[in-house]
């Protein structure tokens, strides 16, 4: 299986998740009509769900030989530090165009309309190293995809990414190139709030 | 207030593992302090953190504000450490839901900071993390923004002053407290 919810892969029952649910806030039509916006802001303001959220995937990753925590500006900065720390990995922050100083390689990947481009530091990873790559939300893949490209054009190992929300997968559309998600949890409905 | 002069033994190995690129983000001789190469050394970042974490830990601080994006590396783990909450503040637009807004001054023109309505309440004593500290106009927006809902700002704290660019003296008499200085 290649995409793993949390609560039906080692912790279901676990009352973290729930409590990590809880903790994120869904605003209405942002960033524009339609669109129902997953906030993680209310989940940093919440130490013991915070907590949570790190403490399980320092939990499935300790114990996996992984010397590389990559996350995406700016949300991603937000969750992969610690997780990094905690297991004694380096972190590498994959940014924006131009924000990165001095030598830089770059991937660029589609939006829903237009492209966008991801940059990380030559030198900062190293051919043989086994990665994992932490965002906030994983929807169609499309960031997380690009980041794991970006580590393999180095020669990293992209063992797994990590997620604290996620769609569930669209039957027949195949997300990250196959590589294995890890999800917390999933999206909450406005009604649930 | 400085804990390079403090000579703590970690101080060292922090200040090393930062690299300096010249020429960016403009040519005309800046200097930019990297602190992405503090990252790749497992040790320094936790050393980074543990030296900010030692500092705060006890001392009943409710509210941990990062600037992005590089007060966003280190803020939540120093929150997550100390027990505080951690809100970020963004630029605009970024954040969801109600805002609240601060303008600053730039070399040239204007920028705005961000943060939700509702993250701090009144009488939350907070900290404001970012990477670097050099004229200090986006700190002192940081500390106008908590203080409009009622916190305490108690300390500003970074990795890097550069203090010939005196931003210290633009924090209202607010402490600073940084690991290292660059000249």
């Amino acid at each position: 299986m290649v995409e793993m919810f949390a609560a039906e892969n080692g912790l279901k029952g676990d009352p973290r998740l729930q409590a990590i649910s809880n903790a994120i806030r869904v605003v209405p039509h942002f960033p524009k009509q339609g669109i129902m916006f997953q906030d993680i802001t209310t989940l940093l303001l919440d130490h013991k769900a915070f907590k949570h959220t790190v403490d399980i995937f320092v939990d499935r990753y300790k114990d996996m030989d992984i010397s590389v925590v990559a996350g995406v500006e700016a949300r991603g900065f937000m969750f992969g530090p610690p997780i990094a720390l905690a297991i004694g990995a380096k972190f590498v922050p994959l940014r924006k165009p131009r924000k990165l100083p001095g030598e830089v390689i770059a991937e660029a990947y589609e939006l829903e309309y237009g492209r966008d481009c991801l940059e990380m530091h030559v030198g900062a990873v190293e051919a043989g190293e086994r990665a994992i790559v932490i965002d906030d939300l994983v929807a169609t893949g499309g960031t997380l995809t690009a980041a794991i490209r970006l580590l393999e054009r180095v020669g990293v190992e992209v063992v797994e990414c990590g997620s604290v929300i996620g769609l569930r997968e669209v039957k027949g559309q195949r997300r990250l190139n196959g590589k294995p998600l890890y999800i917390l949890v999933e999206p909450r409905e406005i009604d649930d709030c | 207030m400085s804990a390079y002069r403090d000579k703590d033994p970690r101080i060292h190995g922090i200040q090393s593992r930062i690299r300096v690129v010249p020429n960016f983000p403009k040519s005309a001789g800046i200097m930019f302090q990297d602190i992405t190469t503090l990252l790749l050394d497992p040790k320094a970042f936790k050393d980074t953190v543990d030296l900010f974490v030692e500092r705060y830990r006890g001392k009943n601080i409710s509210v941990v504000a990062g600037i992005e994006a590089r007060g966003f590396i280190f803020g939540p783990a120093i929150a997550l450490e100390i027990g505080a909450k951690f809100v970020p503040l963004r630029k605009p637009k970024k954040l969801p839901g109600k805002v609240i807004s601060e303008e600053y001054e730039l070399e040239y023109g204007r920028d705005c900071l961000e943060m939700h309505l509702g993250a701090v309440e009144p009488g939350d004593r907070a900290l404001v993390v970012d990477d670097l500290i050099a004229t200090g106009g986006t700190l002192c927006a940081a500390m106008k923004l908590l203080e409009r809902v009622g916190a305490d700002v108690v300390e500003c704290a970074c990795v890097i002053e550069l203090p010939d660019l005196k931003g210290r003296e633009q924090l209202n008499g607010k402490p600073l407290y940084v690991l290292v200085e660059s000249h």
